[in-house]
């Protein structure tokens, strides 16, 4: 790393009054990228997909995360486990799209086939026509990769590096701030999960999610009942930040009807909501009557797939009466993220003007996304040079 | 060495891959790989039945318990 990159990391690193953002190459450069996806995206927990995505047994999802080919696979157990979606022999890339496995993963080349738990079943012919085992072929030494793998929430979480520490330490201090929520949540099904496939690097999606200082001036509509000092900063430097809001209003149907509760929440979830990003990449709300997920997958330096999930206490199938008001929600939550996409793109498009500095925070308005900024660049410093 | 039927069988699976009938190929692969090792065409037949072998399990059938017994008899399989 060059002296003006270490440079530009430590202004971004120091208290958010006199700090910098993340200068251009953090969003435009290929090799930052590449930088960034080790340290960031692969070492930590990163949300790849969901468990409804496979539900049923011997289910399985191929992920193109930020690059790497990864298989969600739900065994006939029902347990989700994620590996690499790449052969031990040929590096074969094994599933190409989503399918149901009675059986086992079998490589479209030569077929070495592996079970659902990835261990290597079969390696037909690897010692000539009709011999199937050779002594310097040892199976149990060629099972596929298993990624580390943790579902919260429906969202399926990877460690890919294996370096960090379990799921419920790495989020442990929002598990505990959201405790009351550690519930049952249900997939409102296809009508509350959306895409945007949107010109941005990730991060900006996160930077902006962060903060409430936009609300009036990008979800106008908002301000009839949720003003912008009606919200308040959520800061856990290392961890998570966002937004929290006191006046949070359900939802109403045509009918009067609303969504009902998770179960014995206390007062403050009455009227409050929050909405955070446990970093990297999952960008989250939680509310009285639901929530939802928004899976940040880079796809480049400058283009992100924002998957959006909405949860609910209930499961749908079992309230058919409230079909109509989870399609209301949807539009109504489509609508409102739809608002943030030509300021993440706009953001980008002005990371191309060469004489950007990385921005100057409001120490006042700006300090959740700061909490991201130096989570960013510490996790880079530590990379670089070790945890000095 | 000559494979009886082999035009037959080999023109019943092009037919079972086109039309993407893959059990019924891992059962046409377990018939003719036992024909051949009645007939003591050991290699010959192990390899059909390792044909066999791969989609059956890929499908789960149940004919991969009689088609791995045949096939580590003959210490063609783990």
């Amino acid at each position: 790393m060059d002296v003006e990159a270490d440079r530009d990391l430590e202004l971004v690193r120091q208290a958010v009054e006199g700090a910098k953002g993340l200068p251009n190459n953090h969003y435009i450069d290929q090799a930052t990228y590449e930088e960034e996806r080790e340290v960031l995206l692969f070492n930590n927990w990163a949300g790849i997909g969901l468990g409804s995505d496979i539900p049923n047994p011997g289910d399985v999802s191929p992920v193109n995360f930020a690059g790497m080919p990864l298989l969600m696979v739900r065994n006939h157990e029902g347990d989700i486990q994620v590996f690499q979606n790449t052969c031990r022999h040929r590096g074969m890339m094994l599933v190409e799209k989503n399918c149901n496995l009675r059986g086992t993963i079998r490589c479209p080349y030569h077929s070495w086939s592996y079970n659902l738990d990835g261990s290597l079943r079969a390696t037909p012919h690897v010692g000539g026509p009709g011999m199937n085992i050779d002594k310097h072929i040892v199976r149990k030494d060629l099972g596929l990769i298993k990624i580390n793998t943790y579902v919260w929430r429906d969202i399926v979480f990877v460690n890919v590096s294996g370096t960090a520490p379990t799921f419920r330490e790495y989020a442990s201090k929002l598990l505990k701030r959201w405790h009351e929520h550690e519930q049952p949540m249900y997939h409102g099904g296809p009508v509350s999960g959306f895409n945007f496939d949107v010109a941005c690097n990730w991060k900006l999606a996160v930077e902006n999610y962060c903060e409430s200082y936009h609300l009036p001036w990008i979800h106008p509509g908002l301000n009839s009942y949720s003003r912008l000092e009606d919200h308040y900063h959520i800061e856990e430097p290392g961890h998570f930040s966002g937004q929290g809001t006191l006046v949070y209003r359900q939802i109403i149907g045509d009918h009067g009807e609303t969504f009902p509760d998770f179960k014995n929440l206390s007062k403050f979830w009455d009227t409050g909501a929050e909405y955070i990003v446990l970093f990297p990449n999952v960008m989250l709300a939680t509310q009285r009557d639901h929530g939802y997920a928004i899976i940040l997958l880079p796809q480049g330096p400058e283009r992100t797939i924002e998957r959006n999930e909405i949860f609910y206490s209930f499961d749908p199938e079992t309230r058919p009466d409230l079909k109509a008001l989870i399609e209301k929600n949807s539009v109504q939550w489509r609508g409102v993220l739809e608002e943030d996409l030509f300021v993440i793109e706009g953001m980008q498009k002005g990371r191309h003007g060469i004489f950007f500095d990385g921005g100057k925070f409001s120490p006042v308005m700006d300090s959740p996304t700061h909490v991201f900024h130096k989570w960013v660049g510490d996790k880079l410093h530590a990379s670089r040079y070790g945890n000095s | 060495m000559s494979i009886p039927d082999f035009e037959k069988y080999n023109q019943l699976v092009l037919d079972l891959f086109e039309k993407e009938k893959f059990e019924e190929l891992a059962c046409l692969y377990l018939e003719w790989g036992k024909k051949l090792l009645a007939l003591g065409k050991l290699d010959e037949g192990c390899f059909f039945l390792t044909q066999g072998y791969v989609l059956a399990l890929e499908h789960g059938m149940e004919e991969t318990v009689e088609i791995y017994e045949i096939l580590n008899n003959h210490e063609r399989e783990d």
